[in-house]
């Protein structure tokens, strides 16, 4: 049994410790705005947040969420307030849209570190994989975002 | 993105399937020669689709899920991991050319030949519409020989006025599943036409853009569209410092389109800087996604420069975006595009965007470093993205 809380809601899960996180989130918890792209943490669509940093859910096992916070594009905001999801629809960035959450997702805890990234620091921190090729639309939006 | 996935629920009455796919008519199809339901009895709910690209105009997914859910007599949920994706695809054709052209004495090209080698485009797509006779829309179905107009698409619609043209298609047998891969075969076909033109262009010691133009004159249409390309990437202006231009221009999905790609290079490391496309498909609907997919086109086509899929011992050696890495984010160049609203008849944006990249981006490298690229990806000739 696992215990931690997601979206500030406390769940316990009993299931291997070794699942991994996003299986736990789509599966046993239904949160399936978190996607699976690549399982091996290169695409970044299953990024969500644990104690506020970015971390890709599908490399990492259930057991380590123990005791611990764990954020998905659900707890983002209540309302789609957040601003990064105001930015985003405001530039229009999505195109499928099946990346996006984990795009938001890393977006949102770079803010967090940096309020008014550089391009740099966007390139650095944002290594996420849109085969849609939305990047260009992703700079802007976190821009707007540290702007608002 | 979305790895092929599948949930259906057959029961002796009814079949119900939820799929992200290309093709509603066609899962219907297969779930009723799957099944031996009567079509009707065939409900088929669309999901959204996380990027088709062409491999969702395949039901190979959906024929697998129905088996497994009528032999478990249960609903059944599939889900690929990736690995089983990118192992179990449809690949792009590799495909040979060998093209020869005659220039006059005064560098005004007066041939050139196309022999194409290629496997068939059409094999696995569409087939029940070209082959009634098949059992179901996932067995291949190879077209009458040689005739595939996707493997000469693009050459024998030249845009440019060469008297003297000759295209030639041999289709190669091969056990490698291929389909379409987003442009068809307009994508490979405009690389080898504008890279072999720009090569032209060198051999009659004329300007790229100019010696596109001056083929151009009975096509007014692509004349305008190259023309707002180079303007608005300032072709006749002095470039930054270490950096060259390429230029390419196709005719493609009933619209037009000419990039202009700056890039520098250095110790063979390729900085791609900005993509400048104009493009002409007729009257623009919606502007914001005429846009993107254009702009996200340009990504994919840069992206094909560099990815492949190999092969050892007969298995697909690249499973995962590890091995198989598509552009990111920090790769990607400014993409600006201008589009022309010629009220003409509508063309697609889809698949328009990628076609005149790979050529764009070999002839920049040619003017920064005489070296012709003519094979992809990249790295065949030494190259990489920055």
């Amino acid at each position: 049994m696992t215990s931690f809380t997601i979206n500030g809601r406390g769940v316990t899960v009993n299931a291997d410790p070794d699942t991994p996180l996003l299986w736990i989130i789509r599966e046993q918890l239904g949160l399936t705005g978190t996607k699976y792209g690549c399982g091996i943490a290169a695409c970044g669509a299953c990024t969500v947040h644990i104690d506020g940093g970015a971390v890709r859910s599908c490399s990492f096992p259930l057991g380590e969420a123990e005791g611990r916070s764990v954020i998905t594009i659900e707890g983002l905001s209540h309302d789609r307030s957040h601003k990064l999801q105001r930015a985003w629809i405001a530039e229009q960035v999505p195109q499928c849209g099946y990346c996006q959450s984990g795009m938001i997702m890393a977006a949102a805890a770079l803010l967090k570190e940096k309020p008014h990234p550089s391009d740099g620091d966007i390139d650095a921190a944002i290594t996420n994989i849109c085969r849609c090729g939305t990047y260009q639309r992703v700079r802007k939006a976190i821009h707007a975002a540290a702007k608002a | 993105m979305e790895p092929m996935n599948c949930t259906a629920r057959v029961t002796d009455a009814a079949c119900e399937v939820w799929v992200p796919t290309q093709g509603v008519e066609m899962c219907q199809n297969i779930a009723a020669r799957v099944t031996g339901l009567p079509s009707e009895r065939i409900m088929i709910h669309r999901t959204l689709i996380g990027g088709g690209f062409g491999r969702r105009l395949l039901g190979d997914f959906l024929k697998q899920t129905l088996i497994v859910a009528m032999a478990v007599k249960r609903p059944v949920k599939l889900i690929w991991s990736r690995e089983e994706d990118m192992t179990h695809d449809f690949y792009r054709p590799a495909m040979l050319h060998h093209v020869s052209g005659g220039l006059d004495g005064a560098g005004v090209p007066v041939a050139l030949a196309h022999r194409v080698v290629s496997p068939s485009h059409m094999l696995y797509i569409m087939p029940r519409a070209m082959f009634p006779q098949l059992a179901d829309w996932t067995a291949p179905a190879a077209p009458p020989e040689n005739i595939d107009t996707m493997a000469v698409e693009g050459l024998v619609e030249c845009p440019y006025a060469i008297p003297n043209q000759l295209v030639e298609q041999h289709r190669l047998e091969l056990d490698v599943p291929v389909s379409v891969w987003r442009t068809t075969g307009h994508g490979p076909n405009n690389f080898v036409l504008e890279s072999f033109v720009d090569e032209m262009a060198f051999a009659a010691k004329a300007d790229p853009l100019g010696f596109r133009r001056s083929l151009l004159s009975g096509n007014p249409r692509a004349r305008k569209v190259l023309d707002l390309a180079a303007a608005k990437a300032g072709w006749a202006a002095a470039k930054p410092a270490g950096t060259a231009r390429g230029v390419a221009l196709a005719s493609a999905f009933g619209g037009l389109i000419a990039s202009v790609v700056e890039l520098s290079v250095e110790d063979s490391k390729v900085k791609v800087r900005r993509v400048v496309s104009a493009v002409d498909c007729g009257r623009i609907l919606d502007p914001g996604i005429a846009t993107s997919n254009i702009i996200g086109g340009v990504v994919w086509g840069l992206s094909g420069m560099r990815t492949a899929i190999t092969f050892d011992r007969g298995r697909v050696a690249r499973a995962n975006f590890d091995a198989f890495e598509p552009l990111h984010l920090w790769e990607t160049p400014p993409v600006e595009v201008h589009f022309i609203d010629s009220g003409e008849k509508l063309g697609g944006t889809g698949e328009l965007g990628p076609v005149p990249v790979h050529a764009a981006v070999c002839n920049a490298i040619f003017a920064a470093t005489g070296k012709r690229v003519r094979s992809l990806p990249l790295s065949d000739s030494g190259f990489s993205f920055a």
